[in-house]
């Protein structure tokens, strides 16, 4: 299935990407992590699904749905989080990076509240993307929370 | 709602014909939510298909509801369960077609019974009433037992 404009400068995403971190995300060790990228349900959309494990331990699965809204000039994607809460994130292509604005969590948790967001996918080469967030308290600037680094399978 | 439904539909949402869907519900990606893989036909061809995912929101004390549809858009609503009825109000759609401006949706699946529901879409324009736009009567054709 052939996506849609402007989701095909994002082609290089389908597939499936396995990676792993080490100490990021708050997190102590190492986490591996695999995605799964398909246009699903339609060339209009970018679905993404991921797991990721600690100690051969299932950590978290999240789906995720990116589609370009013509009516903004931005993408937009939807995550929803094996944890309970629901990602709303915008966001703009420049740079090779991907990156996305959450510009509100739906079910947020407590220990989120009055701290801003930014998830992001970098394209490293045609077979290796990171994946990561970036964190903000109240006015100060955005630093790096975690990133996986994943290669093409 | 987990497991197979099938349903159908005849002159409903606008269309002229029967529509036949087909849904898969499932506790994706965890328990904590409800999912919907979604299918509609008409004679053999794919209409459209689709995603749904519901969760409660515990901050807002509601459902919270994102229709991905193949059309290409994302409808976001939040809905509540009364009389064995989910009533979701559409809040915004990401992707809005220029033909859904300016009116208001509502999606509603009924209870009928463990076995069949019905699943629609309300709509109306401003200052008018919500009129239904489309129902599907679905059965339950696999699944989990019903727990009592």
């Amino acid at each position: 299935m052939l996506l849609h404009e402007p989701l095909k400068q994002l082609a290089f995403l389908l597939g499936e990407w396995r990676g792993n971190s080490q100490d990021q995300f708050g997190e102590k060790g190492v986490i591996e992590s695999r995605y799964v990228f398909s246009p699903d349900p339609s060339e209009h959309f970018i679905a993404e699904r991921a797991e990721s494990w600690k100690e051969g331990k299932l950590v978290n699965r999240s789906v995720a749905y990116l589609m370009f809204d013509r009516n903004t000039g931005k993408y937009v994607r939807k995550s929803f989080f094996s944890y309970g809460w629901i990602n709303n994130e915008v966001g703009e292509w420049r740079d090779d990076k991907l990156l996305f604005d959450i510009v509100s969590i739906d079910s947020e948790p407590s220990f989120f509240k009055g701290v801003r967001w930014r998830s992001f996918i970098r394209k490293y080469a045609e077979a290796e993307i990171g994946s990561g967030l970036e964190v903000a308290k109240e006015e100060q600037p955005f630093r790096l929370y975690g990133e996986t680094r994943a290669r093409r399978v | 709602m987990v497991g197979k439904w099938k349903g159908t539909s005849k002159d409903q949402f606008g269309a002229k014909g029967t529509i036949e869907t087909s849904y898969t519900y499932a506790l994706e990606p965890s328990e904590r939510f409800i999912s919907c893989q979604y299918e509609n036909r008409q004679e053999g061809k794919m209409v459209n298909r689709g995603a749904v995912f519901l969760m409660f929101d515990s901050n807002l004390g509601k459902f919270v509801w994102k229709d991905v549809i193949s059309y290409g858009w994302i409808s976001n609503g939040v809905g509540e369960w009364k009389n064995d009825r989910l009533t979701v109000d559409i809040v915004s759609i990401d992707g809005e077609p220029d033909y859904f401006k300016g009116l208001r949706l509502r999606n509603f699946i009924q209870k009928s019974s463990d076995y069949e529901i019905v699943d629609g879409v309300e709509t109306a324009k401003p200052g008018e009433e919500f009129r239904v736009l489309g129902r599907i009567s679905a059965r339950k054709v696999r699944g989990l037992s019903v727990a009592k």
